[in-house]
């Protein structure tokens, strides 16, 4: 059965480096203002090969594949136009001034109040500091920002992936574990509410379609995370 | 196998060509981010230590609220997780701690709420010049860099200066345009355009130390301090309610009055909480009509007087202590037929002020009026104290005058047990000098050039119209305000909110709004969306008092501390995101400006601190003398950074920082009591006042000429029943015939204990626990087609709002409470605010002094058609943009 496993072998490590970019993508697009560079990977074919890849049915992403779509054709027809209207609802969604109608935040869901820096916050604190992340923006910014928990699962995701290739499996089972337990933990106790209070947005061009890709990405990868442990730990 | 595993595996998908692929992916997206929002490998974690006790540290309090608590924080790695509030020592009411109230816990609601502004932001359509301003309000917004918005607001500054000069800068800093960090960096530029308002004070701003009704030099100074407030008779409460308007111990030392026997009486529209828990005899006034009432109570003191069976009248402290009440005691070169008593006997014009007159007006019964009369007897013990709400109404200046008449002509004044006059804010209930007297930062005052200074009760007008009535310089303390008026042009530009509420806390919002929309650019700093905010051009955002260094609060009286304390707070948490200091702003926007701020800001803001500390100074046990407060080490400086000599006080610098707050020690028969005018009115030959006659002037020609040059509106130098301009008989649209007009009820604005004037309004523990909603008495609700909870349209001639109904017989019919403070959220479609602002009701009309008549407005109500309004804590976004 070598070959077959050395097959299973190649599709975890397909499946480490889908979740690395994944969650590297979803980090960029909640960290920052859109720019044309990052809609250039957004939508390049790659941003949905990757998705395919975890797609449990095959029309999973087909809203989002539509998104795509209708973003590169607005693209083509006037980049800048594009990118400022990105920009404007970025800007209303995740920074204001204005009272946002999703907080991006895991703290306004784990109390149901509208509050940053909260005690839940030193408890995703404390995860990012057992593998030595801090916040770029500590400590004048919010640990639970949902761009910094995708990035803490996106650097958990490459280090597994470069564990795996190195063969060391203790330490991606490790490493897969944890990022389970911070899902668990984290962002699967809010990324629901997160998505549907995106809904509630007056504009619907790009990223309350995000917020659902993320939770449906979110739901998924801990499937994907409960098969390769399985299967680590079985061989 | 599991199902994506065997998915890949069933696809023709390389291990080596996808890893690439993603690997170059991500590479690209780290190409095209700039490291916001992401995390940092640390060379050492053991830099953040979670695992360690949380600290208790002292923390600010800081707002106009009516108090001024201790309040502390149990802070982990910035994170406050715990709050708590005085525990330093055990608590009596002669030594109580200074417990903070509902909005002082939930002051971390407020720091930390998710809606603190985070970035300097532009108004996507501003452009030099203003861009499209017909949008502000309702424009998209643009995250810059601070020194985009740094160079935006210094090149318009410049070019309006160039065009219109500086007098086309409105700078507006809260209460007063002098007193932010902003004034000093525009004071340099050249100068600026004040805004002035008599604020909470209304027409207690100015009058009262023309006539003498002023001691101390500040105001709340005639009245005793709280431990001779148990030796009253007679408690009697005009226009207050400190149980929602003066938290900390303020309601606590009533009680022991009361406990002590005291009866109290309230006169206000509202049974209101205070009166309630003083079980307060009612006196159900009409709002705006208390000098009608008070006149008939002198009418019956006059006439029911009889010096041996019904001694009402002091009338030797009349003779000694005052001039104009009757013809034998007016002043020099004046008409004695000019006098107080005449007039309110109706000997010239004919006319007695007699309580049928008053109650029609008042809607007192005439019954009530002469029992009420009798109560300010001159032979009971009496304290005859007022709110200034009642002032804070349209052609009221001659209100404080009457009031110190009354007072006068009962003899409470000057001796234990006995007190009239003004008691508020965290001075409620307690006169007298300050125990404790806060320091001085030592920054250089740096002057404005420029002398204009617009009311804030014609300030909308004036951006819009171009005109305003000049009437002297600087804020409603400046000894260069109150001058004769004079028409000016003006063409102001900019609108710059360095601090404050003004567009949401001055009369005529509606209009502010329109103004709002004329000009070039509007700035404002803050810590979340305000109502000034919302309209303007570019926005900065600016860290609260937790995040600073430290400070202090207090020791000044007014509206700072009670008189035995002084707070100190010190950081609790890093600035939050790029929230900066008003003072950083100040320093930077001058660099622009190309100014030096050395000038303004010659050392730091820690020096500053230090500073202000070293000049505390405390009252000794003797009662009399002043020494410094703090004990400070030469480690302590070295500590702190800063330059400074070591010094002896009470308190070791450490001690103090902990507490958070030194405060007297007081006990029955310390030497730290006060009895008011006592010196004046033992020897008023010896100890004259301030005034023109040395005495209480209850005939102040200085006070009819100086407001009547202001040129506002006319008064009388004798207390005198003027008609309201949107008082009460305006709900009349023929008061002869008693025709109901269309505006046919009075509104008045409680201050309410969900806020802190507008602060702590989007704070969301506090909206459920005060939903604000209008007050209606239920047969005006029943009249009006209203239930409980429905949703009412409430119309002035100036703009609409709604709230839901909450109907109470504690308010007498005919006067509709709407809480104060509430933040604008106005329909764009309908022009109706959302949000029940007060001020969408009030106009631009200034009276008198230039007082702010936010207690008078006259409105109809109506059950609203449209779908009912959400509470304002289920809204999911409480500003619609």
């Amino acid at each position: 059965m070598e070959n077959s496993d050395n097959q299973v072998y190649d599709s975890i490590a397909i499946l480490l480096a889908n979740r690395s970019f994944i969650y590297h993508l979803l980090q960029s697009i909640y960290a920052d203002e859109p720019n044309r560079e990052l809609m250039e990977v957004v939508l390049d074919n790659h941003t949905r090969e990757a998705l395919n890849l975890i797609a449990e049915d095959d029309d999973d992403f087909n809203n989002f594949y539509g998104l795509l779509d209708r973003l590169s054709s607005d693209m083509q027809k006037d980049a800048p136009e594009t990118i400022d209207k990105l920009k404007t609802e970025y800007t209303y969604l995740m920074i204001g001034p204005a009272e946002l109608v999703a907080p991006p935040w895991e703290s306004v869901y784990i109390l149901k109040e509208p509050l940053i820096f909260q005690e839940s916050t030193l408890k995703v604190r404390q995860a990012y500091l057992e593998y030595d992340f801090l916040p770029a923006g500590y400590p004048n910014e919010a640990d639970d920002h949902i761009a910094l928990e995708l990035h803490f699962m996106a650097h958990l995701a490459r280090l597994a992936l470069e564990y795996f290739e190195a063969g060391e499996y203790e330490k991606v089972i490790s490493l897969l574990e944890d990022q389970k337990k911070f899902l668990i933990e984290h962002l699967l106790v809010w990324i629901s509410d997160f998505a549907a209070d995106m809904q509630k947005s007056k504009s619907h061009y790009f990223y309350p379609a995000v917020a659902l890709l993320t939770e449906k990405v979110i739901i998924i990868d801990e499937k994907v995370l409960d098969e390769i442990i399985l299967f680590l730990k079985s061989s | 196998m599991g199902n994506f595993i065997n998915k890949i595996m069933s696809k023709t998908v390389t291990r080596r060509n996808f890893i690439a692929a993603s690997a170059a992916g991500t590479t690209a997206l780290g190409l095209a981010g700039c490291g916001s929002n992401s995390l940092n490998l640390l060379n050492d974690a053991k830099i953040v230590d979670l695992e360690k006790e949380g600290e208790w540290i002292a923390a600010a309090c800081w707002h106009n609220c009516g108090g001024r608590c201790v309040n502390k924080a149990l802070v982990v790695d910035g994170v406050v997780v715990r709050q708590k509030t005085d525990d330093n020592h055990e608590d009596s009411p002669d030594y109580p701690q200074q417990r903070g109230c509902l909005r002082g816990r939930s002051q971390r609601q407020q720091v930390f709420g998710a809606d603190r502004l985070k970035y300097p932001m532009k108004r996507k359509h501003w452009e030099p010049g203003g861009g499209n301003k017909e949008l502000r309000g309702k424009d998209e917004w643009e995250r810059i860099s601070w020194d985009e918005a740094l160079d935006y607001i210094a090149n318009e500054l410049k070019r309006v200066k160039n065009e219109y000069g500086n007098r086309s800068i409105l700078h507006i800093g809260g209460w007063s345009s002098r007193i932010t960090d902003i004034s000093s960096t525009l004071g340099l530029f050249g100068g600026y355009c004040e805004y002035w308002n008599t604020n909470s004070f209304g027409s207690w701003a100015m009058a009262p130390k023309l006539y003498g009704f002023m001691q101390q030099g500040i105001w709340d100074q005639t009245v005793n301090d709280r431990f001779d407030l148990r030796n009253c008779d007679t408690i009697i409460m005009l226009s207050m309610n400190p149980a929602w308007s003066a938290m900390g111990s303020a309601s606590w030392h009533y009680l022991q009055a009361k406990k002590a026997g005291a009866k109290f009486i309230g006169i206000d529209p509202f049974y209101n909480e205070s009166f309630s828990l003083l079980e307060a005899e009612w006196i159900p006034v009409r709002p705006s009509t208390d000098v009608a009432l008070l006149l008939a109570i002198a009418y019956v003191l006059i006439t029911k007087d009889e010096p041996v069976l019904n001694p009402l009248i002091d009338w030797d402290f009349l003779h000694r202590c005052t001039v104009g009440f009757d013809a034998e005691h007016m002043p020099e070169g004046v008409d004695p037929n000019g006098n107080f008593k005449d007039y309110v006997l109706g000997t010239f014009d004919g006319f007695p002020k007699t309580p049928e007159w008053a109650s029609e007006i008042c809607g007192v019964s005439s019954l009530q009026i002469e029992k009420l009369a009798l109560e300010f007897g001159k032979n009971r013990k009496v304290a005859f104290l007022c709110g200034m709400a009642s002032a804070r109404s349209k052609n009221s200046d001659n209100l404080p005058q009457l009031i110190m008449t009354i007072g006068a002509m009962t003899g409470h004044m000057g001796k234990s047990g006995h007190m009239t006059g003004s008691t508020m804010h965290a001075t409620s209930g307690n006169g007298g000098p300050a125990l404790v007297c806060a320091g001085s930062n030592g920054l250089p005052a740096i002057p404005n050039p420029v002398d204009d200074s617009i009311n804030a009760g014609e300030v909308w007008n004036a951006v819009l119209e171009g005109k305003y009535n000049f009437t002297g310089s600087g804020d409603f303390t400046s000894e260069d305000q109150y001058k004769a008026g004079e028409i000016r042009d003006i063409d102001i530009n900019v609108i710059y909110h360095s601090g404050g509420a003004t567009l949401q806390t001055s009369d005529g919002m509606a209009k502010g709004i329109e103004a709002h929309r004329k000009v070039d650019l509007v700035v404002s700093h803050s810590q979340f969306l305000t109502t000034n905010s919302k309209y303007a051009d570019i926005v900065l955002p600016v860290i609260t008092e937790w995040e600073k260094f430290g400070g202090f609060d207090g020791g000044t009286l007014v509206h700072s501390s009670n008189r035995e304390i002084i707070i100190t707070y010190s950081q609790i948490t890093e600035p939050l995101y790029e929230a900066k200091s008003d003072q950083w702003i100040a320093v930077e926007l001058a660099k622009k400006l190309g100014l030096d701020p050395k000038k303004a800001f010659p050392f730091d803001e820690k020096q500053q601190y230090f500073n202000e500390l070293a000049s505390i100074t405390v009252i000794d046990e003797d009662g009399k003398t002043y020494g410094p407060l703090v004990t400070i080490s030469q480690d302590d400086i070295k500590e702190l950074g800063v330059t400074g000599q070591p010094q002896n006080g009470k308190i070791t610098y450490k001690e103090f920082k902990e507490n958070g707050v030194y405060q007297v020690k007081r006990y029955q028969g310390d030497n730290y009591g006060y009895i008011a005018y006592e010196d004046f009115v033992k020897d008023p030959q010896q100890n004259p006042l301030d005034t023109e006659s040395g005495k209480l002037e209850i005939y102040s020609r200085n006070l009819a000429d100086t407001i009547n040059a202001m040129g506002f509106s006319k008064i009388e130098p004798i207390p005198t029943y003027i008609k309201v301009i949107d008082g009460y008989e305006d709900t009349y649209k023929d008061w002869a015939t008693k025709e109901k007009g269309e505006f046919p009820y009075q509104l008045i604005n409680p201050h309410y204990l969900r806020r802190s004037h507008s602060v702590f309004d989007n704070v969301k523990w506090l909206q459920e626990a005060w939903a604000n909603p209008v007050f209606l008495n239920p047969k005006d609700a029943k009249e009006n087609g209203i239930a409980k909870g429905d949703t009412v349209l409430i119309t002035s001639q100036y703009g609409k709002i709604l709230r839901n109904a909450s109907l109470t017989e504690l308010l007498r019919p005919g006067v509709i409470a709407l809480p104060h403070g509430s933040w604008a959220d106005v329909d764009e479609k309908t022009g109706i605010d959302h949000g029940g602002a007060d001020n969408i009701l009030s106009g631009q009309t200034p009276t008198g002094q230039g007082v702010s008549g936010f207690n008078t407005v006259i409105v109809r109500i109506e059950k609203y058609n449209g779908a009912r309004l959400i509470s304002d804590v289920e809204k999911p976004s409480k500003i619609v943009l």
